[in-house]
């Protein structure tokens, strides 16, 4: 399978990085919630409440109990009252309606009251080694009353509810990865197989919450009903996502794991290359294509945004889908395989609808996509034999798209990256009038670059790089950064993150993309609300056949769910 | 009170950048005493003990003293811990270019946290080892090429103050003809670090308090202005 891997040219990395390309990308197969659903269905993980212990207005605890083939965990959700007026998504929250917590085994009665004193109080709380995952998520004040209303006077909600907004909860933290003394990374990676994937236990983290809203609703319904309350419809429970707000605390992440990031890009490359060359194209081929083009088309035309510049980029996106079908259609000259299809659509539509169709491909051909996201190490391979002659080669060479900006115009260096005081919030401000540039964090790699070019000629050509260091320690991280990138395919966002045009959101939505989330409503160019699992199979689904065909939801088209 | 390694890592990196060091130093700084703790070295009271001993944060100004230089051998001076990083990286870089090297350190302290460079040669599939004498006692650590692990002995000595010795060469080292007091094969170092990764790491809630102050000072008081820096 992995003979065709290199056989063709890959996208160069300053088009593939490029930080509004990836600012345009989309979900596709291998995207994390993909690859999760596809094992919790092929492997037929049996997931049943312990303890489901909510009151009339559905306020308690629920233990969730998942066995997988080779380890069981508990997934524990505690249900608490919360004022309107304190619902908030930010980070900076201290209150919300569902707090949970995934952990490894059965708990123990001990276990279960130590994580209820903890998890409502999220990052002030301690949590123990066996607990992976600590997330937290607030009702859609939109749809939830109104859901549990409906049901609970036996009606089915109307679906156009769902098309504005796709879920009855919003997760708004999702963390993992050693936090708060929770399980490291590197213990999840080696003692469970099921998670052993980047964010693999924080997307099931998401797709539990998911299950529990549909039960809590029910639940409520038949609590307020007096026996007239209905179950929710199996096709509007398939089209019930989850919500998620994301903010700038995500773009730090692909900064930091330059690595991890171009082992992802350079998996979907690869896959995007193979199906593009090898892909077969035959009539069956091409209407199933078509079959998506249109599906994806409506699945944007549904994507219901208030900002105004993505409801424009939604337009233009639906449209050439549409152009794109009817080229599909009409054209006697495709060839064999996509790339005519490819090429034609890279010369003529926008960057949205390019990275659109590498999706849509890529759903086409299961068999020429990599297996997802090999395990990267991350740690960073330095030279401090190399000489200075040689640095300075490697920086023209892999970073002439750094050595471009001028960082003496103020514009390029309008922004800085800091952490807030509350609750270490990363946020952004401008560096000529607001406190705080001292404690910049070192984000913008573009200019650390040009720092360490520039003292370069302080330097004789022959000297190491471990004597650079040696006096100028301040240079150690960037210098071994370049060193390990220049041996790395992708990794490097094209893009200086303190330029004054810069768009966090690009940063947001590219490692959203590979989470596999959809219907992106950006609230600012810094924050963005998002729906995960929307059209995903359902817990009951799990042990019925499994056709991997969710991407790109559309509302059920049933009459009777249309009011 | 319980960390988990990369909490424990990403505290001390904000402490010391809350004590103004660079970036690389700061992640050289807590690599090496999350190392030294997670594979079984005390590495965090002996942190502990050194932060209330001197001003730690100088090591800059301690690295950049080298006295001496020769083809195969260099010596520095250090008063201070966290010494050895880059120190490590020019002995290491010296190795691949002229076959072996040595460097002698006179002076400083805690050499427990340049054992994670051992490991770094070992990477780079040289052979190396640590020397250093500490209360009556010499310390002689090895790695050898393409081995995750280090190999830990004690020796009993009469002569309290050797200079610390790192050594890196391409070929392996001539073992030691003493029988050592106490060993730790790199067998027992690696299950110590399997059992620290399973159950995490106690630490003292004074040293969290001190790291937590420190670290607090990369922090940017919010205001109004900055919260629409987070999109409200």
């Amino acid at each position: 399978m992995q003979n065709y891997r290199n056989e063709f040219p890959l996208r160069l990395p300053e088009v593939v990085m490029d930080i509004r390309r990836l600012g345009s990308m989309h979900q596709s197969r291998m995207s994390f919630m993909r690859e999760l659903v596809r094992k919790i269905m092929s492997e037929q993980w049996q997931i049943k409440h312990s303890i489901f212990e909510l009151d009339d207005q559905g306020f308690g605890t629920a233990v969730y109990s998942i066995d997988t083939p080779t380890q069981n965990y508990s997934y524990v959700l505690f249900s608490n009252y919360l004022e309107d007026h304190e619902r908030n998504d930010r980070v900076i929250a201290e209150k919300w309606d569902v707090t949970m917590a995934l952990c490894i085994g059965d708990i123990s009665v001990q276990q279960l009251q130590d994580l209820r004193i903890n998890v409502p109080k999220q990052e002030l709380g301690r949590y123990a080694s066996n607990v992976i995952v600590l997330s937290r998520g607030n009702k859609s004040s939109r749809n939830f009353d109104y859901v549990v209303e409906q049901l609970s006077q036996g009606l089915q909600p109307d679906v156009a509810h769902f098309i504005d907004a796709g879920y009855l909860y919003r997760t708004t933290a999702v963390y993992g990865s050693g936090k708060f003394g929770m399980a490291d990374w590197y213990k999840v990676k080696s003692h469970c197989v099921e998670f052993n994937k980047p964010f693999s236990a924080e997307m099931f983290n998401c797709f539990m919450l998911r299950h529990f809203s549909l039960e809590q609703t029910e639940h409520l319904a038949k609590a307020r009903g007096n026996g007239k309350s209905v179950s929710m419809d199996t096709q509007i429970k398939h089209y019930v996502g989850i919500g998620n707000s994301t903010g700038l605390g995500m773009a730090p992440y692909l900064i930091r794991h330059p690595k991890l990031i171009s082992q992802w890009v350079l998996s979907r490359e690869r896959a995007i290359a193979s199906v593009s060359n090898l892909g077969e194209v035959n009539q069956a081929s091409i209407s199933a294509l078509e079959a998506l083009l249109s599906k994806a088309q409506l699945h944007i035309e549904q994507t219901v945004v208030p900002d105004p510049i993505q409801a424009g980029t939604n337009q233009v996106l639906a449209a050439e889908l549409a152009s794109t079908a009817a080229w599909l259609g009409a054209s006697v000259h495709i060839g064999t395989n996509w790339r005519a299809l490819v090429d034609h659509v890279f010369q003529s539509y926008s960057i949205e609808t390019q990275e659109l169709l590498n999706s849509l491909l890529l759903e086409l051909h299961p068999d020429l996509c990599d297996e997802v996201y090999a395990h990267v190490d991350e740690s960073f391979d330095t030279s401090p034999e190399m000489t200075v002659a040689e640095l300075r080669s490697v920086i023209e060479s892999h970073y002439q798209w750094a050595l471009a900006y001028d960082f003496s115009q103020h514009c390029a260096s309008h922004f800085f990256w800091y952490r807030s005081e509350e609750k270490m919030e990363p946020r952004i401000g401008q560096r000529f009038n607001e406190p705080g540039v001292e404690k910049e964090m070192p984000l913008v790699i573009a200019r650390l670059v040009r720092q360490c070019y520039d003292k370069l000629s302080d330097f004789d050509d022959s000297q190491s790089i471990a004597e650079l260091i040696l006096t100028t320690p301040n240079l150690s991280a960037i210098v071994n950064r370049i060193q390990t990138m220049s041996h790395q395919c992708y990794g490097e966002i094209r893009g200086n993150l303190a330029d004054i045009e810069m768009r966090p959101m690009d940063l947001l939505r590219c490692k959203l993309s590979f989470f596999g989330v959809s219907k992106f409503d950006p609230k600012s160019k810094l924050w963005v609300r998002n729906t995960m699992f929307q059209g995903a199979p359902l817990v009951s689904d799990i042990g019925k056949p499994f056709k991997d065909d969710w991407c790109f939801p559309i509302a059920p088209t049933d009459p009777s769910l249309r009011h | 009170m319980h960390v988990s390694h990369s909490e424990l890592n990403r505290l001390i990196k904000q402490a010391f950048e809350g004590s103004g060091l660079a970036q690389g130093v700061y992640q050289a700084a807590a690599t090496s005493i999350v190392w030294a703790e997670t594979h079984g070295f005390s590495g965090l009271d002996i942190f502990e003990t050194s932060l209330k001993k001197v001003d730690i944060f100088d090591l800059e100004l301690t690295l950049s003293e080298a006295i001496e230089s020769n083809a195969q051998h260099m010596k520095v001076t250090s008063s201070a811990a966290f010494w050895g990083r880059s120190a490590a990286e020019l002995c290491i870089a010296k190795a691949v270019d002229r076959g072996e090297f040595e460097l002698t350190i006179e002076g400083g302290y805690d050499h427990v946290f340049m054992l994670n460079r051992l490991s770094r040669a070992a990477d780079k599939n040289l052979y190396a080892s640590l020397t250093w004498s500490e209360d009556g006692r010499l310390i002689h650590v090895t790695a050898d090429a393409g081995r995750c692990c280090v190999d830990y002995c004690e020796f009993p000595i009469e002569l309290n103050q050797v200079d610390a010795k790192f050594k890196v060469s391409q070929n392996q080292l001539a073992p030691t003809r003493l029988e050592p007091q106490t060993r730790i094969p790199p067998s027992e170092i690696k299950k110590r670090y399997s059992r620290s990764l399973d159950q995490g790491i106690e630490m003292s809630s004074s040293l969290w308090n001190t790291l937590t102050d420190l670290a607090s000072n990369v922090l940017v008081q919010s205001t109004e202005q900055s919260r629409s820096g987070a999109g409200d």
